[in-house]
């Protein structure tokens, strides 16, 4: 069909080997690549600092509303930073079950 | 069949096209391309079976090849964009010729680090960055820490937006918008090879724009050095408009000059044959490094090398095949290049000539038999012709314009590159011997180039030279 020579059809198998096992160990070792690192450190990204985050940050938050947001903000200026994620039981409105509800998607830096 | 590589490419080329609109797994195509790699090697000597085989195979690895580009890393820097584009802190090394372009400076980042809210992330990938404080001192391998909003990169097969975006680099990489260079930490050498490459260039690029005006300089750097960021959009407009564009983009006439000039100078320096040819593959080689590895220019090296290499082994090359080496080569590394118009317009216009030319030639050369002149013009105006046809739909769809005075132009302005070309790599080396020599052939430089500028403007300015086409829907 296309008369190629014995050489021919080993280099054209060859390339193609060449080829194939090239991309493969080049997407292996990218989908492979620090995986740990880069999710731990992600995680952390969508957390918003309790003590830093604005009135619309906490509003982004499931289970936060305007209001608590409000009361949020109103406790940490009256009071100061957060020490612990703890300390927002003691503010009016975020009971135990609030706390459980909300506490994954804050942090404290 | 002697062209078997170009068959080969097509179906590459279909594979990558396919992957680009149908979104496929990467392993379920990886297996099935091994299936196939074993049954190939079993039915090696069944001739029907193994070429039938060889077509999906190309095929399949076209499809591997773009999912491949399209999978980042975990920590790549493009996971780290948020769709609202907030400014971050970047670190990386500058990874590569650092360009002016609008009075900003333009550059690859290789990212090391980016910070997230208010700690550090490592990561990886490359950026595309513009400076606007184009005063700033920034070279190759440079370590930085610079500040601004990440954007992220088009769908490069999106064609109709392809002239809305920085047409100097490829078209996958995100781009920075630097609105805060915060400091260069050290003079990290990236890459040293590349670095003292690079650092030639400056060196050349420093000769150029001292012994040369500006306009002249600009010119001068986009045909020697692939520096096309210093002409001015008006003579930009004529380029484009007298269909003379392609003298601005280093491409296989500017290698074949080179590669000539290279071969004349070692066969008087009484090298033998082999050993000339070697040390010009390696010469041409570093010429597309310190021109910026375009498209055109690695196509033009890769042919050059392997016509050159079959003449150290004594073996005659196939240019189709070549030309096929060529394009499975850049495809491989990058098949986003595929919707590149520079790949698209090189690769055409070789097809163009070594297809099309001899047969407008032979058509035109029974009233051409007495003279060699004649002959000549006629050789010129068959390239320039079959050119010109085969591109021309592509230039209407990507810029819209019709000029019919390219194929004039062009018969005259490319022996007059070949004598511009020759006459800068003498001005060069006089510059890098003693700069005050350069003057001498600077004088001569600046009349050839305005001349050059003067006879554009010229056919320009005729009526009917070119058209602008209206936008079709």
């Amino acid at each position: 069909m296309f008369d190629l020579t014995y050489q021919e059809k080993k280099a054209i198998i060859f390339l193609i080997s060449l080829i194939l096992l090239s991309l493969g160990s080049s997407f292996a070792l990218k989908v492979n690549s620090p995986v740990k690192k880069f999710f731990e450190e992600s995680r952390d990204i969508n957390k918003k600092d309790i003590n830093k985050a604005s009135m619309q940050d906490l509003t982004m938050i499931n289970g936060i509303g305007c209001k608590l947001a409000e009361k949020i903000i109103e406790y940490r200026s009256k009071y100061g930073p957060f020490k612990d994620l703890e300390d927002l039981k003691n503010v009016k409105g975020i009971g135990d079950f609030k706390f459980n509800k909300i506490k994954d998607f804050l942090k404290i830096r | 069949m002697k062209n078997i590589l170009a068959g080969f490419t097509l179906a590459f080329i279909l594979g990558i096209f396919s992957a680009s609109r149908i979104n496929l797994c990467f392993w379920p195509v990886y297996i099935l391309a091994f299936i196939l790699l074993i049954t190939g090697c079993v039915c090696i000597k069944k001739e029907k079976l193994f070429c039938i085989l060889l077509f999906p195979l190309f095929l399949l690895s076209g499809i591997l090849s773009w999912k491949n580009l399209f999978t980042l890393q975990n920590n790549h820097v493009l996971r780290f964009i948020s769709a609202k584009a907030e400014e971050i802190y970047v670190q990386g090394s500058v990874a590569s010729y650092p360009r002016t372009k609008n009075n900003a400076r333009n550059f690859m980042l290789a990212v090391h680090k980016i910070q997230l809210e208010d700690y550090w992330q490592e990561a990886s990938g490359e950026i595309l960055v513009s400076l606007k404080d184009s005063k700033k001192e920034v070279f190759y391998g440079d370590l930085l820490i610079l500040k601004g909003k990440i954007r992220a990169p088009f769908r490069p097969y999106n064609i109709s937006r392809y002239r809305g975006y920085g047409n100097e680099y490829r078209k996958s990489h995100a781009l920075l918008n630097v609105s805060e260079y915060v400091e260069k930490i050290k003079n990290s050498q990236f890459n040293l090879f590349i670095y003292y490459i690079f650092k030639f260039r400056k060196r050349l690029e420093n000769i150029i724009n001292k012994n040369l005006s500006p306009i002249s300089a600009s010119v001068l750097n986009a045909v020697i050095l692939g520096l096309r960021g210093g002409i001015p959009e008006r003579i930009r407009e004529v380029f484009l408009n007298t269909g003379t564009v392609h003298i601005i983009a280093i491409s296989g006439l500017h290698l074949g000059i080179a590669a000539f000039i290279i071969l004349i100078l070692l066969k008087l320096a009484g090298i033998h044959r082999r050993l000339r040819y070697i040390i010009t593959i390696a010469i041409l080689f570093i010429y597309s490094i310190l021109t910026g590895m375009n498209v055109p220019v690695v196509r033009a090296m890769i042919m050059a090398s392997i016509l050159l290499f079959a003449g150290v082994i004594r073996r005659q090359a196939n240019i189709y095949n070549s030309l096929s080496v060529a394009a499975l080569t850049i495809l491989f590394i990058n098949p986003t290049q595929m919707f590149d118009l520079g790949f698209q317009l090189s690769f055409l216009s070789v097809v163009a000539i070594v297809g099309l030319s001899p047969k407008i030639n032979t058509l035109f050369s029974r009233y051409f038999k007495k003279s060699v002149f004649a002959g000549l013009f006629l050789k010129l105006f068959s390239v320039s012709l079959s050119v010109w046809l085969v591109l021309s739909p592509l230039i209407i769809f990507y810029f819209r314009v019709l000029s019919l005075i390219a194929i004039i132009a062009n018969v005259i302005i490319c022996p007059f590159m070949a004598w511009l070309i020759s006459a800068s790599f003498i001005f060069l080396i006089a510059g890098l011997i003693y700069l005050p020599l350069a003057d001498f052939f600077a004088c001569m430089l600046e009349i050839s180039i305005s001349f050059l500028l003067k006879f554009l403007y010229l056919l320009y300015s005729l009526p009917g030279s070119y058209f602008h086409l209206p936008r079709l829907n």
